[in-house]
């Protein structure tokens, strides 16, 4: 979609297990901001930012990692034009969550979705977990951009969501819009059962 | 200091207020549900005992009463849902899977005809479609839509007619347990998830599933003003559009609601503790309020809530108490968070209701203003005074701030009040007295540095208003600005807003300006105000140095001394150049600092602006000869002036520039060949370069030349004499040759050509072009006797005389050549003289001889025609008209043709008019004889 400053606007979701590290990412891309204790996000969160030079505006969905909102998830990967699943280097479980994303993405997501896989906290790579040569091998038989990032140090992170505005599709014509959701059924309404008695 | 950062608070805003409603009285019944209708006029309770009630509810401003209008038992069990349709004036009342359409006003009515076990009903935001849930099998559900139509349309006053227009059936094995419209959509709610429903085509999907073990409620929330409803789960509000995309953040219920209400702008969540208010937009708790007695839910129990669709009144029950809420008017919640110093809701509040409309909002904005001004909050305050209208809020009201500047616009502050909340302005030290302890009050430093915040605040707002529609006192303003700025050592906008469109009053700022050291902006102001006088002399003071302009700037690089300088030149040339402005007296005062501080700035005045031309001159005679130099070129190639004076001037002054330039053993009167070689080379051409080994004319030297003779060749308005004295005898070969030549003295050009700068080419074509061929003998005779003991130039004679001999005559070439001419040199030439000579008396010879020829042919012919006569009798009549001639004069032809004289003068005389003989072409031979002619 084309907003009227000439700047593209796309749907980026942000997936991944609870504690990765999806909203200070988000945060350090939007507000240049960190906080050591970030409370968990519930539900989702949503923000914008814009990048100019690419001339691209993000509607950013940031989601909860809570098992519990799972469900939600895909109210908010449904349309979306890019999403960066986020899994945690020092945590292995985080990262078989994260393949479990990248399948269900795969499975139900947009078949044009751009998808990065973001390795966050490679500032604590003392206590890594998930080899970086593991994450790339996967990223890469997936055909997923990966980045490992530090929103603590500010690494790479800039540079996914770079990356992503850079590969965005272009809008060449208006394209017919997409159903918000699965269709699950879809049936003629059934003809009106006369009653016993008129209505 | 007291902290003007406005931190997070506690919600401590009253958005809603708790007004006890009713108290169930049944002893074996509790309430079951309670609705409103769509203007919150009318109160619905079902109670678990089948009962239906309505209450009217009256208000005014301070009192509210709930009075029962209706009672009817409609049903054996509990009332689990009311829908209002006030579009049929009707109520529908869910009981024990059974949908009763009642009288909104009696209650009388019957149940929805043919459907049973009906879950869940929902009213669409028009209050005339009506959907209901019911199960179609064990593993689908059904939703069909009705309109209700009621009044003459249907059957009797009493019964309503209900039309189903739409069904879907869902495949779905559990209840629906929320039915919304949101648009033309439906959303549904079941026990495992949401579903968004096209009713027309029956498609759905789902918008998400909920865990097996999601706490109830698990609703749907209508947000009918905007499109939009809210999906429950958990601790989560999910809000959607009508394509049920989610559209903001979700919002977080501080704990797991009991019910939910959306009502304006916020939503209610009834929660074990009492009723949170969230903002919608941006889910901030704007309000906690506790239960009230009665009503404070036990473990496990119901509260169920309804708004009413004009979002005017929203009523929770428990078991047997109903509470209204009424929201407080935003007008007011605004007021009272700027009362509470709650600024940032209070803001956000004015701008939401700002976009939708609210005319209080600016109100808002305004005394938010002059609150955060008197909590030192200068940035803030400006930035929020700026989204007031001047129909509301005048940028003059901040005058108070700075009485002192202010002063001469007192009388013309406005009264206003507000809404009441803030002090009276005050001056801005008092200000600070007021808000800050004694400890912060006694560092001057921190004083200082919250007035520069508070000017530099006030300033930029004066600045981005003052253009405003609707600005009024802007001259005080614009005084402010400049007061402001200078005390801020802001240079570079001082200077620029100074400098450019503005009303301050410059008696006003012109202390300030001055003790500041800021003469650059003053004298802007002054010639802004039309003062050029005042203006001119603050240039004038800048540039010879007895003003020094400050450098002190905020950005810490102001410009140097000498920019400064150079800035009032060019602003006080740029003033004098306005001859509407400057008095052409004042210009001419004004010039000698001018020519003296900077001659390229004064010739660009003297050239872009009419002066007096003498005294121009006269001041330029004793100032600047360069300048007197330019100026005068300016008066005779631009202006094109027809004063002789002037040519003659630029003349002399060119003349002399130019021997100014000239190395000085150059410029002396030596005439030897020698030095014959600088020679501008041509007449009316550009000066030519030096031969090489004088070489020493700059640039400048041949600029001069060159223009001198442009001036010498095409002016014939200079006196040739003075100019001429003054060149002669020097180098200036080229300039003398024109004068020379323009006073006749050939002899003189062509030997200053021929002997002093040997230039043959240059001597051959003046004489070709200005002394006629006794110029050729004169340079020839110049050649053979040169004088002054010079050897005769053979050499040179004969090339001209090979150029230039067949034009002359060969005696007095011969008679110049003279005794001691070589005859070999002079062979070529004498020999073909004696050719042409030989030639000439030839052809001469034949000339003659032709001519005698032609003269005997002619007497000939004039013997033969004198020999012809002509008889004229009465009879003879004229060929042409046929009269008779008689004794009138006639005409004969060649041919013999006789016509009368008449005749003759209208016909050609050369052609014959009776046979069209051309005589011309084919003239008459003596053999021919004439025709009618008789020969006596």
């Amino acid at each position: 979609m084309i907003d009227s400053g000439g700047l593209q606007q796309a749907k980026l979701v942000l997936l991944g297990d609870m504690g990765a590290g999806k909203s200070s990412l988000v945060l350090r891309f939007v507000k240049g901001q960190f906080f050591d204790y970030q409370e968990s996000t519930i539900g989702a969160a949503f923000l914008t930012k814009t990048m100019p030079e690419q001339h691209v505006k993000f509607e950013i969905w940031d989601t909860a990692g809570q098992e519990r909102y799972h469900s939600l998830a895909p109210m908010y990967y449904r349309g979306a034009a890019a999403a960066v699943i986020v899994y945690d280097i020092t945590n292995q479980d985080s990262f078989s969550k994260a393949k479990n994303w990248v399948k269900e993405l795969q499975r139900q997501g947009n078949p044009n979705m751009l998808m990065a896989l973001a390795g966050n906290k490679a500032d604590l790579a003392d206590s890594r977990a998930v080899t970086k040569e593991e994450a790339a091998a996967y990223a890469e038989e997936n055909g997923l951009a990966f980045w490992e990032t530090s929103a603590k140090t500010n690494v790479s992170v800039l540079e996914v969501f770079t990356d992503l505005a850079t590969r965005l599709p272009r809008p060449s014509a208006p394209q017919p819009q997409q159903s918000s959701g699965i269709t699950l059924t879809e049936q003629p309404p059934a003809s009106t059962r006369k009653s016993g008695c008129c209505t | 200091m007291n902290d003007p950062i406005n931190m997070a608070q506690p919600p401590a805003r009253t958005a809603f207020q708790l007004i006890p409603a009713i108290e169930h009285k049944g002893q074996k019944s509790v309430v079951s549900t309670v609705a409103l209708d769509s203007n919150g006029q009318h109160l619905y309770v079902g109670t678990s005992d089948g009962q239906f009630e309505v209450y009217r509810i009256s208000s005014s401003a301070t009192d509210l009463r709930v009075v029962l209008g209706a009672r009817r038992h409609v049903g054996k069990k509990a009332v689990a849902g009311i829908c209002h349709l006030p579009a049929a004036l009707r109520v529908a009342a869910l009981i024990d899977g059974v949908v009763m359409l009642l009288d909104e006003q009696t209650l009388e009515g019957h149940p929805l005809p043919g459907i049973k076990g009906v879950s869940a009903m929902g009213v669409n935001a028009a209050g005339e479609a009506l959907a209901v849930a019911t199960r179609a099998s064990k593993k689908a559900v059904r939703v069909l839509l009705y309109t209700i139509i009621a009044g003459s349309a249907a059957a009797s006053s009493l019964t309503a007619t209900a039309l189903c227009f739409a069904q879907a059936d869902i495949a779905e094995t559990l209840l629906v347990k929320s039915v919304s419209f949101l648009g033309r959509r439906l959303v549904l709610c079941t026990a495992r998830r949401y579903m968004l429903l096209e009713p027309k085509t029956g498609s759905y999907v789902e918008l998400f599933g909920l865990p097996e073990d999601a706490p109830s409620p698990t609703a749907v929330i209508p947000i009918s003003q905007a499109y939009q409803a809210m999906l429950v789960m958990d601790q989560v509000g999910i809000v959607v559009n009508g394509d049920g995309n989610p559209t903001q953040s979700a919002l977080t219920f501080p704990s797991s609601p009991l019910c939910i209400a959306a009502c304006g702008l916020f939503i209610l969540c009834a929660g074990p503790d009492g009723v949170h208010v969230l903002d919608r937009a941006g889910g901030d708790e704007v309000q906690w309020m506790p239960y009230p007695d009665g009503l404070h839910p036990s473990p496990g129990q119901k509260i169920v809530a309804a708004t009413s669709a004009s979002s005017n009144c929203v009523v929770l029950a428990g078991f047997r108490k109903v509470w209204m809420y009424r929201p407080v008017a935003l007008e007011e919640q605004a007021r009272q968070l700027l009362q509470a110093g709650q600024y940032d809701q209070a803001l956000q509040l004015a701008n939401t209701c700002s976009l939708a409309g609210a005319p209080w909002a600016e109100t808002a904005f305004a005394e938010a203003g002059f609150l955060l001004l008197q909590e030192l909050r200068f940035t803030d305050a400006m930035q929020t005074l700026q989204r007031c209208s001047t129909s509301l809020f005048q940028p003059l009201e901040l005058f108070p701030v700075f009485p002192t500047e202010t002063h001469a616009w007192k009388g013309e502050l406005p009264t206003k009040q507000y809404w009441g909340l803030h002090d009276p302005l005050t001056s801005l030290p008092t200000l600070l007295k007021a808000r800050l302890n004694d400890e912060d009050a006694a560092d001057a430093e921190l004083i200082t540095s919250l007035q520069d915040d508070a000017k530099r605040a006030v300033a930029d707002y004066l600045l981005q208003v003052r253009n405003g529609e609707g600005v009024e006192a802007k001259d005080g303003i614009d005084t402010l600005i400049v007061l402001l700025l200078a005390d801020l050592d802001r240079a570079a906008e001082l200077e620029h807003f100074c400098g450019s469109s503005n009303s301050a009053t410059v008696g006003q700022v012109e202390g300030r300006l001055r003790s500041h050291d800021r003469f650059l902006p003053l004298a802007a102001l002054y010639a802004g105000a039309g003062q050029s006088s005042k203006a001119l002399s603050i240039w004038q003071g800048l540039a010879d140095g007895s003003l020094t302009e400050s450098q002190a700037d905020t950005s810490g690089t102001g410009p140097s001394h000498e920019d400064n300088r150079a800035l009032a030149l060019r602003q006080a040339a740029a003033l004098l150049r306005d001859e509407e402005r400057v008095e052409t007296a004042t210009a001419l005062q004004c010039l000698p600092w001018l020519i003296a501080a900077s001659p390229e700035l004064a010739l660009g005045l003297l050239e872009a602006r009419a002066l007096p031309e003498d005294e121009i001159l006269d001041l330029l005679r004793s100032s600047s000869q360069a300048l007197l130099l330019a100026f005068l070129q300016h008066l005779v190639s631009v202006q094109g002036t027809g004063r002789e004076d002037l040519h003659t001037e630029l003349a002399l002054v060119l003349g002399q520039a130019a021997l100014d330039l000239l190395p000085a053993s150059d410029a002396s009167s030596d005439q030897s060949p020698a030095i014959t070689s600088d020679m501008v080379q041509h007449q009316g051409g550009a000066a030519a370069q030096p031969d090489g080994e004088v070489g020493t004319c700059s640039e400048l030297l041949l600029q001069h030349r060159s223009s001198l003779q442009s001036l010498l060749e095409t002016s014939d308005l200079y006196r040739i004499g003075p100019v001429l004295g003054q060149l002669r005898g020097t180098r200036l070969w080229q300039e003398q040759v024109i004068l020379l030549r323009k006073v006749g003295d050939h002899l003189a050009a062509l030997r200053i050509l021929a002997l002093v700068v040997g230039d043959m080419d240059a001597a051959e074509e003046y004489c070709g072009k200005h002394a006629g061929p006794d110029g050729f003998l004169t340079l020839l005779d110049m050649l053979l006797r040169p004088g002054d003991s010079r050897p005769p130039l053979f050499v040179e004679a004969c090339h001209l005389l090979a150029a230039q001999g067949a034009n002359l005559d060969p005696m007095r070439v011969l008679e110049s050549l003279g005794e001691d001419m070589p005859l070999g040199l002079a062979f070529p030439t004498l020999a073909r003289i004696q050719r042409e000579r030989l030639h000439r008396r030839r052809h001469t010879s034949v000339i003659r001889s032709l001519n005698r020829s032609v003269g005997l042919a002619a007497a000939t012919t004039r013997a033969e025609v004198m020999a012809c006569r002509v008889v004229a009798s009465e009879e003879r009549a004229c060929r042409i008209c046929h009269s008779r001639v008689g004794s009138k004069m006639f005409a004969v032809y060649p041919n013999g043709v006789l016509a009368c004289f008449k005749c003759f003068r209208s016909c050609h005389p050369s052609k014959c008019p009776v046979t069209g003989r051309q005589f011309d072409e084919m003239p008459m031979s003596s053999s021919e004889q004439w025709a009618d002619l008789q020969l006596s």
